[in-house]
C-alpha cells in the first residue's frame, strides 16, 4: 500500500513532514500515550514512513533508557566534597583552595588580583583627597566618577576570590584580574599628574558597539564576573554570562556610568545596559 | 527523610550538613548529565562543581516556585551550555576550525560510561539543545513537563527536540528499525 493510499481522514495529511503537529502526534504515538482504540485509529491513517518513524523513535528511546547511570568514582566524589567544604561559611576558605583536577597558578592570580584591588582603593582614595572631596569645584564630577571607579574596581577584587571558587572558568578568571591591573596602572600614571584624570581611562561602552558583544567571541571591554557587579540582582536569571563595567555612551551621546550584562539562554543572547546610579535600564538589545 | 525543600531551608538557616545531603541526593545525576553533555570527564567535574558552588551561594534565591530538582537541573544545563560556549570560544581563539576537527570517537575521558560507544558518539553529534532534551527525557527519565521547566521551553518544544534528536541518532546509528528508510532532513 502506498503512502497516499494509507491516509485516512482522522487527521489531515501534513504537508510539511516537520510540522509541529505531525511531530507531536508521532511523538505521542511512539510514547504510547493513547489508549488502544485511539492508537489504532490514528495509526490506521499513517504512511509507511510515519510508522517507520514511530518504530525508530521507540527503538532509540529504549536504547537510551537502558543506558546505565553514570557515577563519579570515589576520588572524584571526594574532590567535589572537598571543594564545597573549602567554600565554607563566609567563603573564608576559598583563597587557599585549588581544584584537584588542575588549575595551576591560580593562587598567584588571586594574590595579584587582590593586591591590585587593594592598591586601587588606596590610589583612588588619594585621588579623592587631591580632587577636593565632594566640594563644589569643577572636579566634583570627576570625583564622583572616581568614587564610581572605586565601585567599579571592587568587584575585580572579589572576583579574584571567586576565581578560585569557580575554578573551571579560566577566561572569566583571567580577564577581571587583568582588567584590575590595567586600571591600576592607568590610575598610577595619570596624564596630568592629578590622580583623578586617569578615571577617564575606564572602559567606554558605546551603543554602536553593543551588537559586537552578542557575537560568540566578543571583543571590546574586558568582562567581569557578573555576580560581583552592581545591579546584578536586577537580573534574576542564571543565564548572565558576562558583565561589563564602564562609561556608557549612547548614540545620542548620553554618558552614564553603567554596567552591561550579557545574557545567554540556549542559542539566544541579549545585552542589557543598566545605570549604576539607580539600576534603571538604559539600553537593551536581543539577538 | 527530609525533602529537598526542607534541606534547602535548613542549609539557608546555617545547617551545612543539609547541603551535603542535597549533594548526595543529586551529584551523580548532575555529573551524568554534564558528562553526556560535555563528553569530557574533567570538564564534567568542573561543571558539576561550578553548579554546586552556584547552589551553595544562591540557595537562598530558591523560592520554591518550581520543584527543587527542576531548579537544580536548570542551573546544571545552563552551566553545561556555558562550558560549551567557552570551549567554542577557546577553540575559535586557538586554532582554525579545520585544524581542530571534532573527534567523533569516544575518548578515554568517557571511561565509566557504559553506554554503547557508538551511541555516545552519535549523541555527541546532536546540537546542544537536542542533546540536553534527549538526555533529560530518554536517559534520565524526567517527565516532559519537568524537562520543559528545566530547559525553560514549552512542552511541545521538548517533544520536538527529543523527536528530532532521536531521529538523528537513528540515522547516525544506521537506521535501527528499517535499513531501507530514507534519511531525513533534520533541520529545526
Amino acid at each position: 500500500m502506498s503512502d497516499e493510499e494509507n491516509m485516512n481522514t482522522d487527521h489531515p495529511p501534513f504537508p510539511d513532514p516537520d510540522s509541529p503537529e505531525r511531530i507531536e502526534m508521532l511523538f505521542d504515538l511512539a510514547a504510547g500515550v493513547y489508549d488502544d482504540a485511539t492508537f489504532e485509529r490514528l495509526t490506521a491513517g499513517l504512511t509507511d514512513s510515519e510508522r517507520h518513524e514511530i518504530e525508530e523513535q521507540r527503538v532509540v528511546h529504549t536504547l537510551l533508557a537502558e543506558a546505565p547511570p553514570i557515577a563519579m568514582d570515589d576520588l572524584e566524589r571526594a574532590a567535589l566534597r572537598d571543594a564545597i567544604r573549602s567554600a565554607g561559611p563566609g567563603r573564608g576558605g576559598l583563597l587557599g583552595f585549588r581544584m584537584p583536577w588542575g588549575l595551576a597558578g591560580m593562587s598567584n592570580r588571586i594574590a595579584l588580583g587582590s593586591a591590585a584591588a587593594s592598591l586601587l582603593v588606596v590610589v583612588v582614595a588619594g585621588s579623592f583627597v587631591m580632587g577636593g572631596g565632594l566640594g563644589g569645584s569643577d572636579s566634583a564630577d570627576l570625583t564622583a566618577d572616581a568614587a564610581a571607579s572605586t565601585t567599579m574596581q571592587a568587584p575585580g577584587a572579589e572576583e579574584s576570590a571567586d576565581a578560585d571558587f569557580f575554578g573551571s572558568d579560566e577566561n572569566r578568571l583571567s580577564a577581571p584580574e587583568t582588567a584590575a591591573v590595567e586600571s591600576l596602572q592607568s590610575i598610577e600614571e595619570p596624564a596630568d599628574g592629578s590622580g583623578v584624570a586617569a578615571v577617564e581611562d575606564v572602559s567606554v561602552i558605546r551603543e554602536s558597539d553593543v551588537e559586537e558583544l552578542l557575537a560568540e567571541t566578543p571583543s571590546g571591554p574586558r568582562p567581569y564576573n557578573p555576580d560581583n557587579l552592581a545591579c546584578r540582582d536586577e537580573l534574576p536569571s542564571n543565564d548572565v554570562t558576562f558583565g561589563y563595567l564602564g562609561q556608557w555612551r549612547s548614540n545620542g551621546d548620553d554618558q552614564r556610568n553603567a554596567v552591561m550584562f550579557k545574557i545567554e539562554r540556549g542559542l539566544d543572547a541579549s545585552v542589557q545596559v543598566l545605570d549604576t546610579a539607580d539600576c534603571s535600564l538604559l539600553f537593551e538589545l536581543d539577538k | 527523610m527530609l525533602t529537598d525543600r526542607e534541606l534547602v531551608d535548613r542549609f539557608v538557616a546555617g545547617d551545612q550538613s543539609a547541603f551535603t545531603q542535597l549533594m548526595q541526593n543529586h551529584e551523580d545525576r548532575i555529573f551524568g548529565l554534564c558528562l553526556r553533555m560535555l563528553r569530557d570527564r574533567t570538564k564534567a567535574l568542573d561543571a558539576t562543581q561550578e553548579m554546586f558552588l552556584t547552589l551553595y551561594r544562591k540557595a537562598d534565591k530558591y523560592h520554591g516556585k518550581s520543584a527543587f530538582s527542576t531548579w537544580l537541573y536548570r542551573v546544571a544545563v545552563n552551566t553545561c551550555y556555558d562550558q560549551m560556549r567557552k570551549e567554542k570560544r577557546k577553540k575559535a581563539d586557538a586554532l582554525p576550525a579545520h585544524l581542530d576537527p571534532v573527534d567523533p570517537h569516544v575518548t578515554d575521558e568517557m571511561r565509566a560510561v557504559e553506554l554503547r560507544p557508538d551511541i555516545e558518539a552519535a549523541l555527541a553529534t546532536l546540537q546542544p539543545e537536542f542533546r540536553s532534551a534527549v538526555i533529560l527525557v530518554d536517559m534520565q527519565g524526567h517527565s516532559l513537563e519537568m524537562a520543559a521547566d528545566m530547559l525553560e521551553v514549552p512542552i511541545g518544544t521538548v517533544k520536538s527536540r527529543v523527536f528530532r534528536g532521536r531521529r538523528i541518532l537513528a540515522s547516525n546509528l544506521g537506521n535501527l528499525s528499517n535499513p531501507s528508510a530514507t534519511p531525513r532532513d533534520d533541520r529545526e
